[in-house]
């Protein structure tokens, strides 16, 4: 009995389990190209849902862009610190190059995707806007920028060459201009959208604000090309430009995509960020309406509600610049500190302008009609009065949805009446003498969170005149510098690591990467 | 019974009616027909191998009281370098060979378990918490025998898995068994945390020179020791009591007994057909770290049957292992940086049971540093669950179809499925507040299964011509690799305090998947001469479902030979000139490869952009390389063995140069490309070292011998080149503060790089204001792979007694301390002892504006406030002060056994033996100021030298029960 059943053993299941054996591995590499196939990828994808990773891109970092216009102060040195001190810091220098150019992987692979393709011109050109926003931002920032070569990793290109900053430009001009004309409601409508759900003469409108801001950045430096660019963007027969808030461009974030910015504000360093002092005397001087809305002082900085919360303005004391934890006693004005390094100084409002899930503006009707405030009294335009550009610019600021509510998504309490009264009052009230300082002032003001454009039109029209930082210890070629300001953000480590004989290219073609280097349209005034 | 004794065979008497059993041991033939498990679990004799095959002392892993097999290895074998991380009784080991083979960051050996491999990789958690690796699934009681296959020639069989050599274990089957016996053991351990803390114990806390004036202020300063001397009198603290401001010398007072309670019985029989072994094991262990602990348990099931020409084995390990809130070393969760760095005037244990704020239920903070988290709120309200488990076993057929031919099927399978679920406290400090109305935190639950199965076959044959003898192989194998994983974590919550999915507001599900297959032909060849002449050669092809269809093929060779020269000039050797063996091999190995990396894939993000637009792109930043190879490694082995007056001394060196070339290299790529890296096969790297394993048996009379045995490696690295061009690949920086390891082209493995003082061209640090800057170029200080590493190890047997005593150390490597960082720049480090009227730094002054030159230098001699001079470390960041010498010599073990077997001489008990083990004796060498130098956390290459405020080192006592029935 029992060698019987040795024998069964023997026959069946060695033999067979030696031959299915053998064959397996005899079968060798059959299903090796679909077993290497990543089930849970794909391997094509509505290119839609690229458009919205480049819509929710957010470059809009305060370390840099929020304290050099100065309107967000932060006392204390370390791995923030920045503009703070106008010193260079390389991991907040190179956020924005990173964010921009990973916002332009989708927006390039929709573009390659889709050239040719009649059906979804429009993705195609609404791809090629959102192209134009990116590489602005990147030009605007650090000059001459990789551009031609840009976004062909996947081709093969590991190390693009910089090109000239001005020739980029020109070259976007273009771009947005023939994008936005090429965009056909008589075509796909994309209601994967995010911005407009596809609207096109919404998307139209996008396009055209944007060219009326790149035309405007000409103003100092060619104010012959601003004028023929201001006048295509603003030919009504093209679509027009954005006029009310409906119209905004709008990062919705929400409880699950949190604000970055609010995020930052609410962290476990949220009492470190302050109102700075120049936003907080303007808002008060002028009894701005807004102030209340987004300037506060809280009783426990460090609690996640703040402890109490006092909003009154003559209550506010903004941060002053230039200082560090160990001068800032000497500011005249200092209120004392809650406990060692928990300063007293006015902060941001928790509850409205930087929840969680507070919008971002990314292009708003406050912003193109006070270009357009400023393109009418320079005589670019000849439609409208400066006065009316101005007024509604105002009153769009003051009365932007989501940013001073309690609510997401909520109307501005901030009434008519008040919108009257304060376009009353005497530095507020427009007038034609002093329309430029006026109208940048409060352009400046309507770019609250939106610091990097704050940034670019105060480096352009020379509004706000704010006082140099005077650091003690700030970057010496700041320092030795006639305005000392940043003027430009340094090229990252990176790049001098991997792209090396392109960047030192760059570099030595801007005139040296530096701080003080200035953007092409940014020439200095005589 | 069995008696044995060193250099004698060991003998088996069956135990009957007699009262008296005399036995005589006869010398044993030394190493002649020692029969050693190699690759695939082919036992060959020792004599005949070309290559280094160690084979370890399976008693001294299972007396050691660590609770990982891997780390029971330490200092044991020449070429083996262990390193346990501090991340608690369930971490994992960190086992090397002969240095590392690749850029990455894992480069351990291959674990086979009984002929097939399982999964040996460290599994982490959330806050890179370390679950553990798959030696952790091993009862040591239950292994048999353990070889260490150094060499790529020992390791060619197992093709791409072999660059890193083979921890090859085998485990019982009862073999030798007669009848039923039962075996328990059962041991207890116990862990206290070392403090190698040598703080200045002058100025107490506070700030700016002022000690806290408010319970606001000592909430605020206490992480720094800038306040005044010390003087006994009453000050405000963090707990809102007043307690004296004098020094608490007691640093790790946070941190209790660890205590661990192992348990197995063991079940074992057979008759002359076959045997079986059965055991169960329960190990708990509460960890030194509050509310942490790890337990497991393991059955292990072996048995080996004979049914005339067939034999069947088997041998299945189940294990159930479950860790309880293991220690993080990142800065958020990581308890240990508050502990080492709470003010040397405050105790924490003053906070011990007010941890969480009574009125709102946040976390009671008890520094300004928002990272500096409570720890005993992260102790108590963090949670981090996981239980893994696991099966692993194989079933063996083999037929001796002749008596010199035989086949062999085999199934071998590991599989796993680990279920984790972890938090991140609702009110936890650092957070984020949550919008209005809900309640910030994070919750995360996951479920991942791991399935490796591994088919082979073999056909042996074995025969005798005259003096010439062959013994070949021919064999296939079919892998098949699995890896599954869920998960979904959630931020921010409706209700307080319930950490669920459906609690979550954003809830984010993640889906892992990889498969992956590689078949394999491969075959032997032994040729034999007079006994003394042996000739090796082995050859593998794998074929990978990874790689490009047209480039899926790739053949690993090997030679070796070995000689016999004590055999083959027998009449010419003196008679104490026992054995001598002369080894030579080369072989070609590889590395694996990872699929899904050829082509471009879209993702979608988990949640739609507002709820409404769905959005994602191309997946990853990583430049996809169709045409990627795995990186191959070729390593030339010499070696030689002697005996001397019948093995009194024996010694074993070996000499090695391993060339690794196609390393798969991320090379970054400018982000303006729109991506961050691409694949290539570029690097090249060398290592070179040899071996050495000197044994003596001083003493060997009939009631005392001792034995003692030295191990040594010394291994030297060299990267030859990186990427077209490139001198230095960066693979890791600190999480946070400052470290910073890169490759280095000429240079060692592993370079620690970072910034230096601002100097003159005399070396003298320049000063400005009497503070230091630094200098802005990099500079490379030392590689943080040990080039010397070895150990002592003496066993005493007198009469009853065993005493079993290990030395180890490791040598020629750096690390930067983030700890000692920490310390100065918050004024706990000696040297801030010295501060009484301002710092001033022994720098220079530059004089003449041109910082090279020396000439016109003065010494500085202006004073700085201490907390603005200490804080320049941290604004500044130089590294050169926190840069240490890891080298390090520790008395490591101390065991004392005893058998007791002859007192307790019953009809039912037929062994019991007791054993007392210390680990962790003492440190006799160490450079490290206020930490033990293997005090890493994290077992990834890239990250050996970098030390990261990790949880302490712990010494252990243990006492063991064996009882044999």
């Amino acid at each position: 009995m029992k060698s019987k059943y040795v024998n069964i053993i023997n026959t069946k299941y060695v033999v067979a389990s030696l031959i299915a054996i053998l064959i397996s591995v005899a079968s060798c590499d059959k299903d090796f190209e679909e077993l290497n196939k990543n089930p849970l990828l794909l391997t094509t994808m509505d290119p839609v849902y690229e458009l919205v990773t480049a819509e929710a891109t957010f470059t809009d970092q305060h370390h840099y862009f929020a304290q050099i216009i100065q309107q967000c102060a932060l006392i204390i040195g370390g791995q923030e610190a920045g503009g703070n001190y106008n010193i260079r810091n390389d991991n907040q220098m190179q956020s924005m190059w990173n964010t921009s150019y990973n916002a332009l992987r989708p927006l390039f692979d929709i573009m390659k995707t889709l050239e040719g393709n009649t059906e979804r011109s429009n993705l195609y050109n609404m791809a090629r806007i959102l192209k134009v926003w990116n590489m602005m931002r990147l030009v605007d920032t650090y000059g001459n920028v990789p551009y031609s070569q840009a976004g062909l990793g996947l081709e093969g290109i590991f190390n693009p060459v910089y090109d000239d900053m001005e020739e980029i430009y020109a070259d976007l001009a273009t771009e947005l201009k023939e994008a936005t004309d090429a965009l056909d409601a008589t075509k796909k409508i994309e209601t994967g959208d995010m911005y407009f759900k596809g609207d096109i003469a919404k998307w139209k409108k996008f396009g055209n604000s944007l060219l009326l801001r790149l035309g405007m950045r000409y103003s100092k430096s060619k104010p012959a090309t601003a004028e023929s660019i201001v006048k295509i963007a603003t030919d009504p027969a093209r679509g027009g430009v954005i006029t009310t808030n409906s119209e905004n461009v709008v990062i919705p974030y929400n409880g699950t995509q949190n604000n970055p910015n609010s995020a930052a504000f609410l962290s476990g360093t949220k009492h470190n960020w302050h109102a700075s002092r120049p936003l907080v005397d303007f808002l008060y001087t002028n009894k701005d309406p807004r102030m209340k809305y987004i300037i506060c002082r809280y009783s426990d900085p460090e609690s996640a509600t703040g402890g109490t919360i006092d909003t009154i303005g003559a209550n506010q004391i903004g941060c002053p610049h230039g200082y560090d934890e160990s001068t800032i006693m000497q500011d005249p004005l200092y209120p004392g500190e809650f406990k060692s390094f928990v300063y007293k100084y006015s902060q941001f409002n928790r509850q409205r302008c930087v929840r969680i899930e507070s919008w971002h503006f990314i292009v708003t009707a406050a912003q193109t009609q006070l270009l357009m405030a400023e393109a009418r009294s320079r005589n670019w335009i000849t439609t409208g009065t400066a006065k009316d550009y101005y007024e509604n610019g105002v009153k769009q600021a003051l009365q932007l949805p989501d940013m001073f509510a309690t609510t997401r998504e909520g109307a501005s309490p901030i009434t008519d009446g008040e919108v009257a009264a304060y376009l009353a009052r005497p530095n507020i009230a427009f007038s034609d003498a002093t329309a430029l300082k006026q109208i940048n002032e409060q352009y400046w003001l309507a770019c609250f969170l939106s610091w990097h454009e704050a940034w670019c039109n105060f480096r352009r029209s020379g509004y706000p005149q704010l006082n140099r930082i005077n650091y003690s210890k700030e970057d010496a070629k700041v320092h030795a510098s006639t305005d000392g300001f940043i003027r430009r953000l340094c090229y990252t480590i990176r790049e001098y690591s991997v792209n090396k004989e392109n960047v030192n290219k760059a570099a030595t073609a801007i005139g040296g990467d530096e701080l003080t280097t200035r953007i092409f349209w940014d020439t200095v005034l005589p | 019974m069995r008696f044995s004794f060193v250099g004698y065979t060991e003998q088996a008497v069956t135990v009957g009616s007699q009262t008296t059993i005399n036995v005589v041991l006869q010398e044993a033939l030394l190493q002649m027909d020692e029969v050693v498990v190699t690759a695939l679990g082919i036992t060959r004799q020792a004599k005949t191998l070309g290559y280094s095959a160690t084979t370890v002392n399976a008693v001294a892993i299972a007396e050691n009281p660590n609770l990982n097999v891997g780390n029971a290895l330490m200092g044991k074998v020449a070429g083996l370098n262990v390193s346990a991380p501090t991340s608690g009784p369930g971490g994992s080991s960190k086992l090397r060979i002969r240095g590392q083979s690749s850029f990455g960051g894992y480069n351990a050996p291959l674990v086979v378990i009984n002929g097939v491999p399982i999964n040996n990789s460290a599994e982490s958690g959330g806050f890179g918490v370390d679950y553990g690796d798959g030696l952790q699934s091993i009862n040591p009681d239950d292994i048999e025998s353990m070889t260490v296959l150094k060499g790529a020639t020992a390791a060619a069989l197992y093709g791409f898995r072999a660059k890193d050599g083979v921890i090859m274990i085998s485990t019982k089957t009862g073999a030798g068994s007669r009848g039923l016996g039962i075996e328990v053991t059962s041991g207890i351990v116990i862990d206290k945390a070392l403090d190698f803390t040598d703080f200045q114990y002058v100025y107490g806390q506070g700030a700016k020179g002022v000690r806290p004036q408010s319970v606001g202020d000592a909430r605020s300063s206490s992480s720094i020791c800038f306040g005044e001397k010390m003087d006994g009198a009453l000050v405000w603290c963090f707990d809102g009591k007043q307690h004296p401001y004098s020094p608490v010398k007691d640093r790790l007072g946070f941190y209790e007994t660890g205590l661990t309670f192992n348990n197995t019985v063991a079940f074992s029989g057979g008759n002359e057909n076959g045997s079986f072994h059965f055991s169960v094991a329960d190990n708990n262990a509460k960890a030194t770290t509050p509310n942490s602990k790890f337990d497991k348990k393991i059955i292990d099931f072996g048995i080996n049957q004979k049914f005339g020409k067939l034999t069947l084995q088997s041998n299945i390990n189940y294990s159930i292992e479950y860790n309880q809130n293991p220690p993080t070393s990142f800065q958020q969760m990581g308890i240990a940086n508050t502990v080492y760095t709470t003010a040397v005037s405050s105790d924490l244990r003053w906070v011990k049971d007010m941890y969480e704020d009574p009125v709102t239920g946040n976390e009671y903070t008890i520094t300004n540093m928002a990272y500096r988290t409570n720890p005993y709120w992260a102790a108590y309200k963090r949670f981090d669950h996981r239980t893994r488990n696991r099966i692993f076993g194989n079933v063996l057929l083999r037929y001796d179809i002749l008596p010199w031919l035989y086949v062999q099927g085999r199934v071998g399978q590991d599989y796993f499925i680990a279920d984790s679920e972890n938090n991140v406290p609702t009110g936890s400090a650092y957070l984020s507040s949550a919008p209005a109305g809900q309640y910030n935190g994070e919750y995360s639950i996951g479920k991942s299964t791991f399935r490796e199965l591994n088919l082979d076959f073999l056909i042996g044959a074995n025969k005798k011509f005259g003096q010439f003898g062959i013994d070949a192989q021919f064999g296939g194998n079919a892998m098949d690799n699995l890896n599954k994983a869920v998960s979904t974590s959630v931020r921010n919550f409706y209700a307080r305090g319930l950490y669920t999915i459906e609690n979550g507001v954003t809830k984010t599900p993640t889906q892992r998947y990889s498969n992956k297959k590689v078949n394999s032909l491969y075959g032997t060849l032994s040729l034999s001469y007079h006994d003394y002449l042996f000739l090796n050669a082995t050859a593998r092809n794998d074929w990978f479902s990874t790689l490009n269809p047209k480039s899926n093929s790739y053949l690993y060779p090997s030679v070796g030979a070995s000689f016999l020269f004590s055999e083959a000039l027998k009449n010419m050797m003196p008679s104490w000139w026992n054995y001598g063996k002369l080894r030579i091999s080369y072989a070609e190995v590889g590395g694996d490869t990872n699929p899904y990396e050829s082509t471009v894939y879209y993702s979608l993000q988990s949640n739609a952009f507002d709820g409404t637009y769905p959005y994602g792109g191309i997946s990853g930043t990583t430049v996809p390389n169709p045409s990627l190879r795995p990186l191959k490694v070729k390593e030339a082995e010499v070696g030689l063995e002697l005996i001397f007056l019948n093995r009194r001394i024996s010694l074993d060196i070996a000499g090695y140069n391993k060339n690794t070339v196609d390393e798969i290299l991320n090379v970054d790529i400018s982000s303006a490309s729109t991506f961050s890296s691409t694949k290539v096969n570029v690097g090249r790297l060398r290592n070179r070292g040899v071996e050495a394993l000197l044994s003596l048996v001083p003493v060997r009379s009939q009631n005392f011998s001792w034995e003692t045995s030295f191990n040594y490696s010394y291994n030297i690295s060299k990267v030859i080149e990186l990427a077209a061009g490139a001198q230095i690949f960066d693979v890791s920086a600190a999480p946070m503060w400052i470290g910073k390891v890169s490759h280095e082209v000429g240079k060692p493995l592993g370079s620690l790089r970072g910034n230096d003082f601002l100097r003159n061209d005399k070396g003298q640090i320049l000063t400005s204001g009497g503070q230091f800057r630094v200098d802005p170029q990099q500079m490379t200080y030392g590689s943080i792979v040990p080039k010397h590493v070895g150990g002592w190890l003496n066993t005493f047997n007198y009469k009853m007694f065993r005493v079993f005593a290990q030395i180890d150390f490791k040598a020629g490597h750096k690390l930067i301390s983030q700890s000692n960082y920490n310390f100065i720049r918050a004024g706990y480090h000696k040297i801030t002892a010295d501060r009484e009227g301002g710092i001033i730094f022994d720098g220079v002054v530059d004089v003449d504006g041109n910082p090279a030159t020396s000439e016109d230098d003065i010494p500085n001699t202006t004073p700085v406030e201490a907390q603005t001079f200490f804080t320049n470390y941290s604004s500044v960041k130089p590294y050169t002060p926190f840069i240490y010498d890891a080298s390090f010599i520790k008395w490591r073990n101390l065991t004392v056994s005893a058998d007791l077997t002859r007192f307790v001489n019953s009809r039912f008990i037929k062994g019991l033996a007791v054993n007392a083990s210390i680990n962790n004796v003492l440190v006799l060498l160490k450079y490290v100021e206020n930490l033990d130098p293997e005090c890493i956390s994290n077992v990834s290459d890239n990250n050996g030298g970098i030390e990261e405020m990790g949880p302490p080192t712990n010494r252990s006592y243990g006492l063991t029960l064996n009882l044999k029935f």
